[in-house]
């Protein structure tokens, strides 16, 4: 089970922003697999992902981990699977420990991106 | 191209809020027929360089923007900001998903312009780099569309996003 930590962000929650994110994580993880949790499609690289019909995104850091999630493996381990869902003015991730290094970096980075788009977005259109 | 082409490019530019390419290009009505030669040669350019076929026909784009809207219309945001097909095929690559690894900018005042924009593939770490250089100062317009963050209080640019949402 994912241990629940949200974090949200205020954001364009657009299929732009759920590529930022997906962008920031497969830094982190470069065998990152993503899945629609809409439909449940799988995909093994960033550039297949069809952002613009997503609103729930999950990413797994292998092949591994992701196996672990189908099982619905107790064994799962932390922070092996983030939840990242996509609404009008957010973007909410959820995940296990966000206290590690390695999640501490991705937050940064995915707020650093979705703030930079925020302003790209709303200072230009005012 | 086919003969819907024309009709289905400025369908996708107008619903994009790019119908000024159209309506304010001189003389207008050749305003289609120049951006079709365009995305065919850079059809012809990314064979030629990548050694497959990505079509860039408006068909093409059309069904992309179905799957990734944001995508399309940065991507036609960039063909109304650069003519050079070298930079299209840069903001395209960057599109795609591979990073960008390194940029250089040299500008000295009513000089010189130099933009350099190197590619990596994720996850390929001393791979073969791709570099895409520009001498025209209009494309440092295509900056602002990078997606800038840090990671580890790091300096990043990621992604290729549009200026504006519908």
């Amino acid at each position: 089970m994912i241990g629940g930590n949200d974090f949200v962000f205020g954001a364009v929650g657009d299929s732009a922003s759920l590529e930022a994110c997906a962008r920031i994580i497969r830094r982190a993880w470069p065998g990152v697999r993503f899945e629609d949790l809409g439909t449940g499609e799988k995909y093994a690289r960033l550039g297949d992902v069809p952002f613009g019909s997503v609103r729930e995104l999950v990413a797994y850091p292998n092949k591994e981990a992701e196996a672990y999630w189908d099982a619905d493996s107790p064994d799962s381990p932390e922070n092996s699977m983030l939840y990242i869902i996509a609404r009008e003015k957010d973007i909410t991730v959820v995940l296990d420990n966000p206290h590690t290094a390695e999640m501490k970096l991705i937050l940064e980075g995915i707020q650093g991106a979705l703030w930079a788009y925020v302003e790209s977005t709303f200072a230009r259109a005012a | 191209m086919t003969s819907e082409s024309p009709a289905v490019l400025e369908q996708l530019l107008r619903g994009n809020d790019l119908g000024w390419m159209i309506d304010l290009y001189s003389p207008s009505e050749r305003a289609i027929s120049e951006l079709l030669e365009q995305l065919t040669r850079l059809t012809d350019e990314f064979q030629n360089k990548f050694r497959y076929k990505v079509s860039f026909s408006p068909e093409q784009l059309k069904a992309e923007a179905q799957r990734n809207p944001h995508k399309i219309r940065a991507f036609l945001q960039a063909l109304a900001a650069t003519g050079k097909t070298d930079m299209l095929l840069m903001v395209w690559r960057i599109l795609q998903g591979l990073s960008i690894h390194r940029i250089d900018l040299n500008y000295v005042e009513q000089k010189s312009f130099r933009l350099v924009v190197v590619l990596a593939r994720p996850g390929d770490e001393g791979g073969e780099l791709e570099e895409y250089c520009s001498d025209d100062i209009n494309d440092a317009k295509l900056l602002r569309h990078f997606g800038i963050t840090t990671v580890d209080r790091k300096p990043l640019f990621d992604g290729f996003f549009p200026l504006k949402r519908t």
